[in-house]
């Protein structure tokens, strides 16, 4: 975040639009402020020093801090002393604002010593439109920044960039948000844990004490065009790659009942190690996954041109009811009769091996009432794979329907008697 | 005298040994915020002693709005210490402020020709203190008390303000540091946040003296909280808070942690 904005406040205004003007917001609960203007202050000094900057020259006006203050500062960053001449002007309001020095020299002698530490002292700061004129003074020189405020004025007169610092609880609630609606960046300092009111006293001052420490740095962009700026970035739509990608990706459950063994992804004993085959708990299980993948089959399914595996192909004819007489006759072993079946529910294909079909008849009755359930959920899921256009996909016939004409089979009658 | 540092000086950064070394460093801002239950007038003297010691050397600029000169003389002479013989010698300056008005009424921007006025008078003062014998010492600025001057200011908290700028910018010239003790109780709930703000946004060292939480005992006076912020000037931004009892007594200040005391 600090990175971004040095850059913004080195890049300066675009063409059209106004200058970056930085507000650094600090509070007693955090007063880091200072260090984080400096810090910016620095990096822009830096930048202006570089000739990387768009501003040709710093304007520092400096009332919180002498300018010697802000020369050391700059030099032990090892800024070159020689440069910084050429490109900082400090505005020294730190030294005599008011102009009681001056009075006071004036009225007692011109002999007195007197501690100027930089050539532009303003002496009256209350004179608003004064100072201004000579913060364009010197940036008319070239360039600028400063200390409770601070600013950066390029060499043709424009305002590159703007910093300033600020100290919120010093100010009414509407002096620091109008700062903060003509700021395109507030920057603010914050503690880790705010003081409640209850907290008076010492215990206020240890928070102070740890304020330094630790902090939060929220830092707000704003762009004066309207522009939102996104730091992520998302995409719903799918490329042709991508979707091509999609669909031949092998979902975890889309080779049961095709003859290889039955295997489930949530954890439980698999249904043929405990060689119980596809009970209703599973079929509970399978139901909720199918639940969470109804919609992506759904999608990638459209672009599933090629062509299908002979089940595949078969589960589909079946499930547009095409194909009814040859899964009877592959069902009538198990199946009393037909209209039972098509009365409960819409079955179309049972692909699943014989033996496992077998071991689920033998099953005992407290199970039943779990693959209701199942079926239940089935039938919701199944619903729309009969809408011809929806061309239900294969993977979603494949892997659903296998185990649910038995159940239904079975538990009609216990439906029925329910 | 006893010159061996107690808590609060070791909190303060007062425990080096040698001529200076007693003396707050160059610059440096130490807010005392007391309250009407707990009296801080006990770390202002202690600070005065300390400036004033042989082992620092340095001189004292002492602005008096709310005892007379003889009060501080009687209580620094039980402390081990001769105001009137550092006045003598120029190291302690008392101005006496006791009898100070700026009538608005007479003058237009009295207040503000009386805080020049003031202010002159501390130049004046410095000249002296950095022009004598001792030329080259230390320089604390005394303060007792800025409410005080808040209200010969008419309530005025910019002009109270602009003075302590001043005062500031005077310490980062010279070699000066600058004490304020201040009552923290004194205004309402609402307004209490700007001047106390301000005051601790602009000090190094903030020193508050408040009465035990436990209520009133006959051996503690009350507890010091004393908050060292850190400097911009170190590579390390370390605030420090320390916190300890004390009991004023007839020749000094007992500083101790709480329970460390049989």
């Amino acid at each position: 975040m600090a990175e971004s904005i040095c850059r913004s406040l080195r890049d300066g205004s675009i063409e059209g639009e106004h200058s970056p003007a930085l507000t650094i917001k600090d509070s007693l609960q955090s007063h880091a402020g200072t260090h984080a203007f400096n810090y910016f202050l620095c990096s822009l000094a830096a930048n202006v020093c570089a000739g990387k900057s768009q501003a040709r020259g710093l304007v520092l006006v400096a009332f919180s801090q002498s300018p010697s203050f802000y020369l050391s500062l700059l030099k032990r960053k090892r800024m070159d002393a020689s440069l910084l001449t050429k490109c900082l002007r400090i505005l020294d309001c730190y030294s005599d604002p008011l102009g009681w020095k001056e009075k006071i020299r004036q009225s007692s002698g011109p002999d007195k010593p007197v501690f100027t530490e930089s050539d532009y002292v303003c002496r009256d700061v209350k004179d608003i439109t004064k100072l201004l004129s000579s913060i364009l003074e010197l940036g008319k020189g070239f360039s600028e920044g400063r200390a409770y405020f601070a600013v950066a004025i390029d060499s043709v007169s424009q305002v590159s960039s703007m910093l300033w610092l600020l100290h919120a609880d010093l100010h009414e609630p509407r002096s620091t948000a109008v700062l903060e609606y003509m700021s395109s960046i507030v920057a603010s300092v914050e503690p880790m844990v705010e003081i409640t009111d209850g907290q008076k006293g010492s215990d206020n001052l240890f928070w102070l004490g740890r304020g330094l420490q630790k902090g939060r740095f929220h830092v707000r962009f704003k762009r004066r065009n309207g522009r939102v700026k996104l730091f992520l970035q998302f995409n719903l739509q799918l490329s042709e790659k991508e979707r091509a990608d999609r669909s031949r990706v092998l979902l975890p459950f889309e080779h049961q009942g095709n003859g290889e063994p039955i295997q489930i992804y949530d954890g439980r004993r698999s249904l043929t190690e405990s060689n119980t085959g596809l009970n209703g708990l599973q079929q509970h299980a399978l139901s909720i996954e199918m639940e969470a993948q109804r919609m992506q089959s759904k999608e990638y399914s459209l672009s599933f041109e090629t062509p299908r595996s002979p089940p595949s192909a078969l589960a589909e004819l079946i499930a547009l009811g095409l194909l009814r007489a040859p899964m009877a006759d592959t069902n009538s072993s198990l199946s009393p009769s037909p209209d039972t079946r098509s009365s409960a529910s819409p079955k179309r294909d049972d692909l699943r091996p014989m033996g496992i079909k077998i071991a689920e008849l033998n099953e005992s009755q407290s199970e039943l009432l779990n693959r209701l359930q199942g079926l239940k959920q089935l039938e919701d899921l199944s619903e729309p794979s009969k809408e011809p256009e929806d061309k239900d996909n294969a993977n979603a016939s494949n892997k659903a329907e296998p185990s649910l004409p038995e159940i239904t089979e079975e538990t009609s009658p216990v439906d029925a008697s329910a | 005298m006893n010159h061996s540092p107690n808590l609060l000086d070791e909190a303060l950064g007062l425990t080096g040994r040698g001529f200076g070394c007693g003396a707050l460093s160059q610059g440096r801002v130490v807010l005392v915020e007391d309250c009407v239950e707990t009296s801080g007038a006990f770390v202002l003297h202690h600070l005065v002693k300390r400036a004033l010691s042989t082992d620092s050397g340095g001189n004292v600029i002492f602005i008096a709005l709310s005892h007379s000169f003889s009060h501080y003389d009687r209580i620094l002479r039980k402390l081990g210490c001769n105001l009137s013989m550092h006045r003598e010698h120029n190291r302690f300056h008392f101005v006496d402020m006791l009898k100070v008005e700026f009538p608005n009424e007479i003058q237009k921007n009295a207040v503000e020709h009386g805080l020049v006025d003031l202010y002159s008078k501390i130049l004046k003062a410095v000249e002296v203190s950095s022009s004598g014998d001792y030329s080259r010492a230390h320089i604390s600025i005394v303060i007792d008390d800025l409410s005080i001057l808040e209200i010969v200011a008419h309530g005025s908290v910019d002009h109270v303000l602009d003075f302590l700028h001043y005062c500031i910018t005077l310490t980062s010239e010279q070699d000066c540091s600058l004490v304020i003790l201040n009552h923290e109780d004194i205004y309402p709930e609402m307004e209490a946040p700007r001047l106390l703000s301000h005051l601790i946004y602009l000090a190094d060292f903030v020193i508050k003296a408040e009465p035990l939480v436990t209520g009133i005992a006959a051996d503690v006076h009350g507890q010091l909280t004393v908050l060292k912020k850190g400097t911009f000037n170190d590579s390390q931004y370390t605030d420090k808070a320390s916190n300890f009892h004390f009991q004023v007594k007839e020749n000094g200040v007992e500083l101790f942690f709480p329970g460390t005391r049989c």
